[in-house]
């Protein structure tokens, strides 16, 4: 038996044999490609197939070859084939995307590349096919992919311009790196002006102040491994409007960790809760006022009952003494101090706003003179 | 029904109020202007000397323990709607003037009273009384 190097340096016997097995091997190659291969004349009509053509387009070979083009390709008209004929013999080669139509009626894409010869005056074009459903179904699903990316991208970015709340991230340098849109909404300050800004410029100093201690005691926690790495904080923080006046925001704010874990910044979503506030501190003073109210009602309750006794006797002790009664007039003297009394539990019956005011320098007390004060009252 | 009073009959007036040195000075106040004076420091006593005893002029404290000045007043209301009931307050204010009308006072004060109104707002209210009788 020959030995393979053997083979390799003379494969065949004589020039004859040489040529009978070239075209052996040529027609095994062609009958055998994975790739289908249709031979057809200037009519259209299918001269040769080989194995994959069968195999993917589901007749035998016999079958084939007593049909046309326009049998296997939907998109092809029989009376539209010479022109294209034409084409092919200007262009030399083509290569473009069409579908074939197998036995039981099933398409299929393909990449067809095609090339003609001229043998003894006759026209043979050869369409190479490749089956490219595979591709086809990764290029969709490809494409389905990336619609769906599109999507949710354009969802998110949708999201992030509709949402009230705004989403920021911070450097360690107290930086923004990131500010949504909704900045605008709430501050005034466009993403790009925010860009140009410091937090300490953004927040009241006392604000800041908070705000450092708090990010201080924070990263003194980082030292502990039960404190949790992905642990958010909730801080109130008091922002300038770019019209000058302030806004409350509730920040919850997270690290940012580069792969060591180390904090690289800050990120979070700030909530405007000035609103919020303002019914807070109001509901804060309606109650203190309730209970002023409550208060003064005790203390003219408590004070008016004894006065009334005072008041009455002594205005029964004056019936019965004469005006020359050096007692008269000291009795005159109870009355009025009783009267001026009467006066300040009288106007501690009408409050309805309150004001305090110094007291001897060490307190606050009750303005009882400025007991209608609504402007500043109670605040 | 209305009780005559005659001229020569003394008018009666019932206070009531849980303070004692208040209904002291309030029955010396009336008896100094020959009213007769009834009083009770609290709404039960009050409700039983009217069962046994027609008077048609009352003053109420507001505060009183138990039963309150406002509920006393809808009571003798339920019973007798001539009567002129006056309220008598050591606190209150607007809101507590229209409690005290919707209860069916037909007045109000509040302490410290001078001694010179409550004897006018009784002899009103005999006058009207009497002038209710002529109808």
């Amino acid at each position: 038996m020959d030995g393979p190097s053997k083979r390799r340096q003379k494969p065949f016997g004589n020039t004859l044999k040489l040529v009978e097995d070239t075209l052996y091997l040529t027609q095994l190659v062609m009958d055998r490609a994975p790739d289908s291969i249709i031979w057809m004349d200037d009519q259209g009509a299918i001269v040769y197939v080989n194995d994959a053509a069968c195999t993917s387009l589901g007749y035998t070979r016999d079958e084939l070859l007593s049909m046309t083009l326009s049998d296997i390709d939907p998109d092809r008209e029989r009376d539209t084939f010479e022109n294209e004929m034409k084409n092919l013999r200007r262009l030399g080669s083509k290569t473009f995307d069409a579908r074939r139509r197998t036995k039981d009626g099933r398409l299929f894409p393909v990449e067809i590349t095609t090339n003609y010869f001229e043998y003894k005056g006759r026209f043979i074009g050869i369409s190479f096919d490749r089956d490219i459903a595979a591709r086809k179904r990764a290029e969709s699903e490809r494409e389905s992919a990336l619609e769906a990316l599109r999507e949710s991208e354009e969802k998110y970015r949708f999201l992030m311009e509709q949402m009230s709340d705004t989403v920021w991230t911070l450097d360690m340098n107290m930086r923004p790196t990131y500010v949504s849109q909704a900045s605008t909404d709430t501050l005034g300050f466009t993403p790009e002006e925010r860009l140009q800004q410091n937090l300490s410029e953004m927040v009241t100093p006392e604000t800041y102040k908070r705000l450092m201690t708090v990010l201080a005691q924070e990263l003194e926690k980082e030292q502990d491994p039960a404190v949790k790495p992905n642990r958010s904080i909730v801080i109130e923080m008091e922002y300038y409007h770019k019209k000058g006046h302030t806004r409350w925001l509730e920040n919850r704010v997270r690290a940012i960790r580069d792969t060591n874990g180390t904090i690289a910044g800050l990120h979070g979503v700030s909530r405007d809760i000035t609103d919020r506030k303002e019914a807070e501190r109001d509901k804060y003073h309606r109650e203190k006022l309730q209970g002023i109210l409550e208060m003064a009602g005790t203390v003219c309750h408590e004070m008016n009952q004894p006065m009334q006794i005072i008041l009455g006797l002594t205005e029964l002790l004056l019936k019965k003494t004469a005006q020359d009664n050096p007692d008269y007039q000291k009795l005159c003297r109870v009355k009025k101090q009783i009267q001026r009394m009467n006066e300040i539990t009288d106007k501690l019956m009408s409050i309805q706003h309150y004001k305090t005011e110094d007291y001897a320098g060490f307190t606050q007390i009750i303005d009882i003179n400025d007991l209608h004060a609504d402007a500043d009252g109670g605040k | 029904m209305i009780r005559e009073v005659k001229d020569t009959e003394q008018k009666q007036i019932l206070v009531v109020d849980d303070e004692e040195e208040i209904l002291c000075l309030l029955k010396e106040v009336f008896e100094s202007a020959d009213y007769g004076v009834w009083t009770a420091d609290n709404a039960e006593d009050a409700l039983n000397i009217l069962k046994t005893n027609i008077l048609k002029v009352i003053f109420l404290d507001l505060n009183l323990p138990g039963m309150s000045g406002l509920e006393l007043c809808k009571k003798i209301r339920e019973k007798d709607q001539i009567a002129i009931i006056h309220a008598l307050t050591g606190y209150s204010n607007f809101f507590g003037l229209l409690e005290c009308r919707a209860a069916g006072f037909d007045d109000f004060f509040t302490k410290p009273v001078p001694i010179d109104i409550i004897l006018k707002a009784a002899e009103e209210a005999f006058e009207k009384l009497a002038r209710w009788k002529m109808d």
